[in-house]
């Protein structure tokens, strides 16, 4: 039995190469072994790679000693983009609320972050019903910010630039999604939708009552 | 459920990508479909209904060829990542026979990853079977992100985090790129089929 299952697999593997072998090229980084699944190790080619890359490493960290200051709204974004939930969404809207006042001064990255705010606080009142081209929208404005951030010679105009190409797919997407971006609750001057459907719905429960009885009365009729 | 038509010497074979949303799932069916687009005799489907996000799945189908007699067909399927669609993660997970959990490398991914292994263990739970039980294979994705910069969770964190218990194989990749993609697609291919062939006395 054994004999037949190295064979199956052999023949397996063997169909494998044929079909996919060509791949080799980048496949030969893997240090996978044979006899029995192992964790990963790296091997010579990567370690090289890796011994390679060290010193672009080292460049990348010459020219930012520092942490992005985006690092933690990056890390909320992206549990949002993992979960909506109130926590979650109001870790990113306090990390908002530091970077508001770091940049107070600086208008564009000031606007860019309230248009971060304005899709945080739909998300938070949509949660996930929110337009799917929500989290696309929040990444985009990120992405603007990580330009301007990343770029502390940026002319206020290239500034601009990004900040109003954001502005306008902001605009575009409050289009697509109505008035609920502003987060308030559907009302038409002063009228509670919430309450018309409270008295709708309890209209129609009575009116079903009574078609019901109206229903039974007619069998016992018969 | 492999599904095995014994009298046409047919085998079906089930393998979902697994793991969290924006990790790279869709990523490596589309390299393999764009890559062996004429040898693997299948179409890949991408179900999808908003923007470039997996809302409900990626479909790709292989055919093997005759291995023993038995020709052997595999699906491959891909699940949305994100938390609110567990329910549709939880259909494809249906009858699967093996599992690529494909977790993403970037350092402030690192909780995501082991959620959706949390999640995929609860959901095979939900079918009575144990994740210990599934051929599974690892995918460290995303390592080509190292030379943008970008802080990668190293290889022993995530094999402590993901594989300490599964001992699974386990694979650095970049889907990006194509590193490893196939290696790791072929490793579970194998892996599944190995396990399958005694229940199924696929060498008999």
């Amino acid at each position: 039995m054994a004999t037949n299952k190295d064979d199956i697999t052999s023949d397996l593997d063997n169909r494998l190469d044929e079909l996919f072998g060509e791949d080799d090229g980048e496949d030969s980084f893997v240090p996978e072994k044979k006899e029995k699944p192992q964790p990963i190790k790296q091997s010579k080619a990567s370690s090289d790679a890796k011994e390679a890359a060290k010193p672009k490493q080292k460049a990348v960290q010459k020219q930012q000693p520092m942490q992005s200051p985006l690092e933690n709204l990056k890390s909320s974004m992206l549990e949002m983009d993992w979960e909506l939930t109130d926590e979650v969404i109001g870790k990113f809207l306090s990390e908002i609320d530091k970077l508001k006042t770091k940049y107070s001064s600086d208008k564009m990255i000031f606007s860019l972050l309230q248009l971060h705010e304005s899709m945080a606080k739909y998300i938070r009142s949509k949660k996930i019903n929110a337009h799917p081209d929500s989290m696309k929208l929040v990444h985009s404005v990120f992405e603007g910010l990580d330009k301007i951030i990343a770029a502390p010679n940026m002319t206020e105009d290239e500034k601009k630039k990004i900040a109003v190409g954001e502005l306008k797919l902001f605009k575009a997407f409050k289009q697509k999604i109505g008035p609920a971006v502003k987060g308030a609750a559907p009302r038409i001057e002063g009228i509670d939708i919430e309450a018309i459907r409270k008295v709708i719905k309890a209209e129609l429960s009575l009116f079903k009552e009574e078609l019901l009885k109206e229903m039974k009365s007619m069998r016992i009729g018969r | 459920m492999a599904l095995i038509n014994p009298k046409k010497k047919e085998v079906q074979v089930k393998i979902v990508y697994y793991g969290p949303g924006r990790g790279g799932k869709t990523t490596n069916l589309e390299y393999i479909n764009k890559k062996f687009k004429e040898r693997i005799k299948g179409e890949m489907t991408t179900v999808k209904t908003y923007g470039d996000r997996t809302l409900f799945f990626d479909f790709l189908p292989v055919d093997i060829g005759k291995i023993k007699g038995y020709d052997i067909k595999v699906q491959f399927y891909t699940v949305p990542g994100q938390v609110k669609y567990n329910a549709t993660r939880k259909l494809v997970l249906r009858g699967v026979d093996g599992i690529v959990f494909v977790a993403d490398s970037l350092v402030v991914r690192r909780k995501m990853n082991i959620l959706s292994l949390q999640n995929l263990n609860e959901n095979l739970s939900s079918f009575n079977r144990r994740i210990f039980d599934v051929p599974i294979v690892l995918q460290y994705n995303k390592r080509d992100m190292e030379k943008e910069g970008i802080p990668l969770l190293s290889v022993e964190t995530l094999e402590n985090d993901l594989n300490k218990q599964l001992k699974a194989p386990s694979f650095v990749a970049s889907a990006l790129t194509g590193q490893n993609v196939v290696t790791t697609m072929k490793k579970a291919i194998s892996l599944t089929v190995a396990s399958l062939q005694k229940k199924l006395e696929l060498g008999g």
